[in-house]
């Protein structure tokens, strides 16, 4: 039997794209309580950008502007709509239909201008340059440059909120917010950051997506409830484990559906079920999922059985 | 030159549609508080039971033996009910019964695992069950024909000619009229109160004595028949389904009515779908009067987006706001 | 006068914390029997233990010879025991008058497939809406039938949670902290309330309160509880005389 590199390799590729896709959504939820339904669209917004000035401009530069004109819708999601209607309503299931209604709009919109000036199915501008070839292993550009980014982002928005002034603030605000406001913390700016920042990860997740598929209107919300899965392996609000979960989709679709198909013969049409069984699977048995594990005490502990 | 009566039969059929799918949901999410996202599935439900059993049932009965999906099978069953009154009427009945009972099923089996959920949880998981159907009925070709769908469902009226769809619009409205008045008489009553208790605290409703976790199994289970009810109409009014129709967006169709009329209150949904049916008439008449550049659905969803989150902002209880249940009771009020 | 309610030998932990310590008590019929304790020292704990709404890690419940532990809160009520909250868990879109119509035991109408046929049930409706409109007026509420119960005071709300309580018919009532929050002049209403009911339809009431001065002239007998444990019992002048119940409320409970 094959060893199935390129379904590793792919499974890897996919789970860091997803991990950040997911960071994003798991951002928000802890800042407000409520799954972003409209997530996707940053994804798009963020694939569409990068695909059109990457035909003027380098395709590193196209990712940044991205990521610049998604962390800007990101937050504008949050000023307009998200946090009034938390402020005057604050039921989440209002927001939950609201994040919905919010994508539908815009992905709608994204739909119509595309519509109109023709660019329903494009992609950007990217040479994807095989970079090694040994023995079946084929790792090319956007392989490399998937990782990077991804770790990248994750590593320096760690350092950030551990880090930083404004990072403990912004922690502080989402874990106890009645808390935060007391200590003079701007709760409703600090929520605005982070939607910012969630839309800056959208965006550059975009952009590598769109140069591995294509960029059409519903790229991100096509990802989006398979992304979510990895969020709520996170328990929707851990970190660590949204990125493990990020892989672990990764993993599922790819490397998993592979070997289920090869062995039991299962469709690949059926690759998005992996993810909402997975979801499914996480809600009923552990809703928690991986949060609550404290990943600095697993780190101290393979860390101390490395000593043996 | 317009056809005035196509228009209006559609309207009404569209109507009824509507309707019944946003009763049901407020059922659920109105009266009870169950978040429902996933509402579009148990539609879906009725909707490939009534169409594969009519076809296979039609292929059964002339005993053909071409595939539901093939040509041949196609004329079959477009000769078969412009011939035979009778049997296609009763096969309509049937499915449609059918068509209850099932999606009545599926929703007593979600009901089971997912109720134990609480609020947001048990709103995705009832998004992904959705989906989760969705792609099994996709990729599974004997049921509707995965991504080709079944055609050619033979409407009761077929044999009527250019009468289908007035005759047609005649039936749903009376169905939708019927089902609103077994909901209003099931909803003012003490059952009302009771699933209203369930919403509004359902620990106190347990301390009082209400079982709240086998009602709100049934609820579930009575809102996903009438899903599969109007589904099951659909399936006959648009004579053509595949899995990919029923996607979330119709969910979402629902929520706006529920929300916009009003939850809780049935003769608010009712505005509601008159009002959305009116909105996306209007779209689907002026785009075959004004050339757009782009393709009008997109208009309709942005503009449906927009009212649902200036809604919810501005009037989330809706058009027609919710009243007490209406008991035999109120006159011991008004005599104090 | 017979016994009502028993408890043997309770405990029940939360994480590392024991909120409820081998707790044992028996409570007779028809008498008002006080709870008193600083603030965690697991009198809710235990309310809600009784009332099913957890189960103990050990011990038992006994409601009139039965043992009725562990069982969900519905069956608790449909034998006789009816638990009010702390902060009134009223049915907040509904009115006064409809929060009084749910509890009635037994609503024929309450059953899907009744409710669609009004003529089955609007007889029994009739009766529980007359005795729903009779309790209003016991307890000086009755102009407040059809508002909703979000426009009520802050005292009124605690009275509907009890009359709520009330239609359920039980023969025992737990209330949790009945008059918290509440002005002294209305603690009394509501307690003379309390008194008013038990001799009116025989109920026999375990209450929790916070506030020693506020119920003493009402009660028969009265349980402390500190960290969890009973530390102390016996008729109300007793207990305002303990020494350790002094150290207990002056002390801050360590």
């Amino acid at each position: 039997m094959v060893f199935p590199f390129d379904s590793i390799i792919r499974s890897i590729l996919l789970g860091s794209l997803y991990s950040l896709m997911a960071l994003g959504l798991t951002m928000t939820y802890k800042t407000g309580r409520f799954p972003n339904f409209a997530h996707g669209e940053l994804i798009t917004i963020g694939a569409y950008t990068s695909a059109i000035f990457s035909r003027y401009v380098d395709f590193t530069y196209a990712s940044l502007i991205a990521a610049l004109v998604s962390a800007l819708t990101g937050g504008l999601m949050y000023i307009l709509v998200c946090g009034p209607l938390l402020k005057r309503v604050g039921k989440i299931l209002f927001l939950m239909v609201a994040t919905f209604s919010l994508g539908l709009v815009l992905r709608s919109l994204i739909a119509l201008l595309a519509d109109i000036y023709g660019v329903m199915n494009i992609k950007p501008l990217f040479v994807n340059r095989i970079i090694i070839s040994i023995n079946g292993i084929v790792i090319n550009t956007l392989f490399i440059w998937s990782l990077l980014a991804s770790w990248a982002l994750v590593v320096s928005l760690h350092l950030f909120l551990i880090k930083t002034k404004l990072g403990k603030k912004m922690r502080a605000a989402a874990n106890n917010p009645t808390l935060a406001s007391i200590m003079g913390i701007n709760t409703d700016r600090m929520a605005t950051l982070s939607w910012i920042f969630a839309g800056m990860l959208a965006g550059v997740a975009g952009s590598f997506w769109g140069a591995l598929s294509n960029v059409t209107p519903y790229v991100g919300w096509l990802a989006l409830l398979t992304f979510f899965a990895a969020s709520v392996i996170g328990g929707l609000t851990s970190f660590f484990g949204t990125i493990a979960g990020g892989y672990i989709i990764g993993f599922a679709e790819n490397l998993l559906m592979d070997f289920l198909n090869i062995s039991l013969g299962i469709d690949t049409a059926f690759k998005p079920l992996m993810p909402f069984m997975i979801i499914v699977v996480v809600l009923l048995l552990r809703p928690s999922g991986l949060a609550g594990i404290s990943f600095q005490k697993a780190l101290s502990m393979i860390r101390g059985m490395k000593r043996w | 030159m317009v056809d005035i009566v196509g228009l209006i039969s559609s309207t009404v059929i569209i109507f009824s549609l509507y309707s019944l799918l946003s009763l049901s949901l407020n059922l659920e999410y109105g009266y009870t508080g169950l978040p429902n996202f996933g509402k579009v599935a148990f539609q879906a439900v009725g909707a490939f039971v009534c169409g594969a059993f009519t076809a296979y049932a039609i292929s059964f009965i002339v005993g053909s033996t071409a595939s539901i999906f093939s040509p041949e099978s196609v004329q079959i069953r477009i000769e078969f009910s412009k011939m035979n009154i009778l049997p296609t009427v009763t096969i309509f009945i049937v499915s449609l019964i059918a068509a209850c009972i099932i999606s009545g099923l599926f929703g007593y089996a979600v009901s089971k695992p997912a109720l134990k959920l609480r609020e947001d949880y048990l709103a995705l998981i009832l998004l992904i069950f959705g989906e989760i159907l969705r792609l099994i009925v996709r990729n599974y070709y004997p049921l509707v024909g995965g991504t080709h769908g079944l055609a050619a469902i033979p409407n009761p009226f077929s044999w009527s000619g250019e009468f289908v769809l007035p005759l047609y619009s005649v039936i749903t409205i009376i169905v939708t009229l019927l089902v609103f008045i077994f909901l209003q008489r099931l909803l003012n009553s003490p059952y009302g109160r009771l699933l209203k208790a369930i919403r509004d605290n359902e620990l106190a409703s347990q301390v009082l004595g209400k079982e709240s976790v086998r009602i709100k199994g049934q609820v579930l289970t009575l809102a996903s028949s009438i899903a599969g009810l109007s589904g099951g109409l659909y399936a006959f009014y648009s004579s053509y389904v595949v899995a990919d129709d029923f996607i979330p967006q119709k969910t979402f169709d629902a929520w706006l009515i529920v929300i916009l009329g009003g939850a809780a209150n049935n003769k608010g949904v009712l505005t509601g779908a008159l009002v959305i049916t009116i909105l996306d008439r209007s779209i689907q008449y002026l785009s075959g009067l004004v050339r757009f550049p782009f393709e009008v659905n997109y208009l309709r969803y942005i503009i449906m987006g927009l009212i649902m989150i200036i809604i919810l902002y501005y009037k989330p209880s809706g058009m027609i706001k919710e009243k007490p249940v209406k008991t035999p009771a109120v006159q011991v009020l008004k005599h104090e | 006068m017979s016994e009502i309610l028993r408890v043997e030998h309770l405990k029940k932990q939360f994480g590392g914390i024991v909120a409820v310590d081998d707790v044992s008590f028996s409570i007779q019929e028809r008498k008002i029997i006080g709870l008193i304790g600083p603030n965690g020292s697991g009198k809710s704990t235990l309310f809600n233990i009784i009332a099913g709404i957890y189960p103990p890690d050990s011990g038992e419940v006994y409601f009139k010879g039965e043992r009725i532990t562990s069982l969900p809160p519905h069956e608790i009520f449909k034998r006789g025991i009816v638990k009010s909250f702390q902060i009134p868990s009223l049915f907040y879109t509904m009115t006064v008058f409809e929060n009084f119509m749910i509890p009635p035991r037994e609503q024929i109408g309450e059953k899907l497939i009744n409710a669609p046929f009004q003529f089955r049930w609007a007889a029994q409706e009739m009766k529980f809406a007359n005795d729903a409109i009779n309790l209003l007026k016991f307890l000086k509420l009755n102009n407040l039938s059809s508002d909703s119960a979000t426009n009520l005071s802050g005292g009124q709300m605690k009275l509907c949670e009890i009359g709520r309580g009330v239609m359920g018919s039980p023969s025992l009532m737990l209330l949790d902290e009945p008059a918290a929050g509440v002005a002294p002049y209305l603690a009394k209403e509501i307690f003379g309330m309390i008194l008013n009911l038990r001799d009116d339809k025989g109920i026999t009431f375990f209450i929790i309160e916070h506030r020693l001065e506020i119920f003493l002239e009402y009660v028969d007998y009265i349980y402390v509880m500190n960290l969890g444990k009973i530390v102390f019992e016996g008729p109300p002048k007793e207990v305002i005389e303990s020494p350790l119940v002094k150290e207990i409320y002056l002390g801050g409970g360590k």
